[in-house]
């Protein structure tokens, strides 16, 4: 029933294709992070509409399922005369739907960090700015290095949710290759080992990381 | 509690001139007025919710005064320091620095709240040092001594690096410029944290119980430190918030003693600690020598 020769015929088919998972992840992950932290920084100003407004809009993508918003963007930014490539609206997708949860990553972050060093911070004049980079994040982060990987990983693994708006990513290369031959126990049994053999050292160098990052109260004064 | 305002009007009429300070004008009451006080508090009152903690405050410190603020705890004494880093903002009443008031600006005439680079120009004037220490922990030594200076006043990196070891070497901490503060003692975290706001160059500093954190065989090391650097610096203003009633004595110019949020008595140190008037300071006093004997 199993055969390797096939196996072997169509890894390198699906190797590749697995490079375009990889890029959506990254791309998706890097996008997450960097609006994450601006949806946390703007639900802590103190311009009341601004904050409420972030908290609102976070609030709406977080609880929608990411497939519809895949969707919604997908068929809908056309009509805004928006004309990109599926993959890069996956990635936003990606992007927008987890900076979501690390946006809530980098407030636990940041509410770890005691309120003295703002006060010290204020008492040498910083400046709001130079509060957040020099004082408050660098001490905010790492602690949750971590937990932005277990995100990390999880996004890895919603990657095919792109095969639904015709990425040809990992699953969707093996449904093309699995309805050419029919032949799809060798594909999708491939298709679950690629993904394990990315996501389980990966969880390892997590729990690494939580090892390293555990104590952060030793590390404070 | 007779009223503040008619206090300072009498203290007005009949100021006498001594001799501790030229510009000082000393009074043995409730208020002491300076010709050109560099901080100046007028009826300076705080509530935390429900709770008053400052009930009217008039104070005024002069230029290079080494003044030290008593009472018990929850008294107001860090409060009133603290509104004065601008950490915490005054419910009503006037904090002047060097005549211009801390938490309100002009504007055609009008008072309104300070921006924040009103609040940064008059920070700049003052620095703090703080009970808990407050160092940076994911910076060296150095670092935390340099950072500041750098990325605040503009100081060059070279030079703020060297004035930061001179000023390490008269903390005593010269060999643990390199290390993080997590592996440093309470009281060797203390004199950094004195070292680093000391080379901001305030007009003003305050410290805030700085030595209230430590274990006892460490406090004599900060005092010391402190004391030397008082005798320096003698055109830093110095507030002091603490305890040790010893030190108070030695460096002090002034002492305040602060109770359920009035300054009750205030003067020189000999006068407020051998001869107390009220009753409020006296108790206060007496609890502390029944503590020393213990």
């Amino acid at each position: 029933m199993w055969s390797w020769s096939f196996t072997f015929k169509v890894l390198p088919k699906l190797l590749s294709a697995a490079k375009i998972t990889f890029i959506a992840t990254i791309l998706g992950f890097l996008l997450a992070s960097f609006l994450g932290l601006v949806w946390t920084l703007l639900k802590r100003t103190k311009i009341h509409w601004i904050s409420k407004s972030t908290t609102a809009i976070v609030e709406f993508i977080r609880r929608t399922p990411l497939l519809i918003q895949l969707f919604f963007l997908y068929y809908t930014l056309p009509n805004f005369n928006i004309r990109l490539p599926a993959l890069t609206v996956g990635i936003i997708g990606l992007g927008l739907h987890y900076s979501t949860y690390l946006s809530e990553v980098y407030r636990a972050g940041i509410e770890s960090v005691e309120k003295e060093q703002w006060e010290a911070a204020k008492s040498l004049n910083f400046t709001s700015y130079q509060t957040w980079t020099l004082v408050i994040l660098p001490q905010a982060i790492p602690p949750v290095i971590p937990m932005m990987g277990n995100y990390l990983i999880t996004l890895f693994k919603e990657t095919p949710l792109l095969a639904a708006i015709s990425v040809v990513e990992l699953l969707q290369e093996a449904k093309i290759i699995g309805s050419e031959y029919f032949q799809y126990l060798e594909v999708f049994t491939l298709v679950g080992v690629i993904f394990f053999i990315f996501s389980y050292p990966s969880s390892l160098l997590v729990q690494y990381l939580e090892i390293k990052f555990k104590s952060p109260a030793e590390k404070r004064i | 509690m007779e009223n503040t305002a008619l206090i300072i009007e009498k203290v007005r009429k009949s100021r006498v001139k001594k001799d501790i300070k030229p510009e000082m004008i000393v009074h043995e009451g409730t208020i002491t007025i300076f010709d050109n006080p560099l901080v100046k508090y007028i009826n300076v009152k705080k509530n935390f919710g429900k709770l008053q903690v400052l009930k009217g405050v008039d104070l005024e410190v002069g230029y290079g005064e080494k003044l030290t603020i008593i009472g018990s705890s929850g008294s107001g004494k860090t409060t009133l320091i603290r509104m004065l880093m601008t950490l915490e903002k005054p419910s009503s009443g006037t904090i002047e620095i060097e005549g211009e008031s801390l938490w309100t600006i002009q504007n055609n005439g009008k008072n309104l709240p300070a921006d924040e680079s009103h609040l940064k120009k008059m920070r700049s004037k003052v620095g703090m040092v703080f009970q808990q220490y407050n160092l940076f922990p994911h910076m060296t030594v150095l670092e935390n001594c340099t950072i500041a200076p750098i990325k605040v006043k503009g100081v060059d990196p070279e030079e703020a690096k060297e004035q930061a070891i001179q000023m390490l070497k008269r903390v005593k901490m010269a060999d643990k410029i390199n290390n993080y503060p997590n592996q440093l003692s309470g009281g060797q975290k203390q004199r950094i944290a004195i070292a680093r706001a000391v080379l901001m160059r305030p007009k003003i500093l305050l410290l805030d119980e700085v030595t209230s954190a430590l274990d006892p065989e460490m406090v004599g090391d900060v005092l010391n430190v402190l004391n030397e650097i008082a005798q320096e610096e003698k055109d830093m203003t110095m507030i002091f918030v603490t305890h040790e009633l010893d030190f108070a004595r030695e460096i002090s110019d002034r002492i305040i003693f602060i109770n359920e949020g009035y300054i009750l008595e205030q003067g020189k140190p000999e006068s407020i600690l051998n001869d107390p008037k009220s009753e409020r300071l006296q108790a206060f006093l007496s609890r502390f020598k029944e503590n020393r004997n213990l």
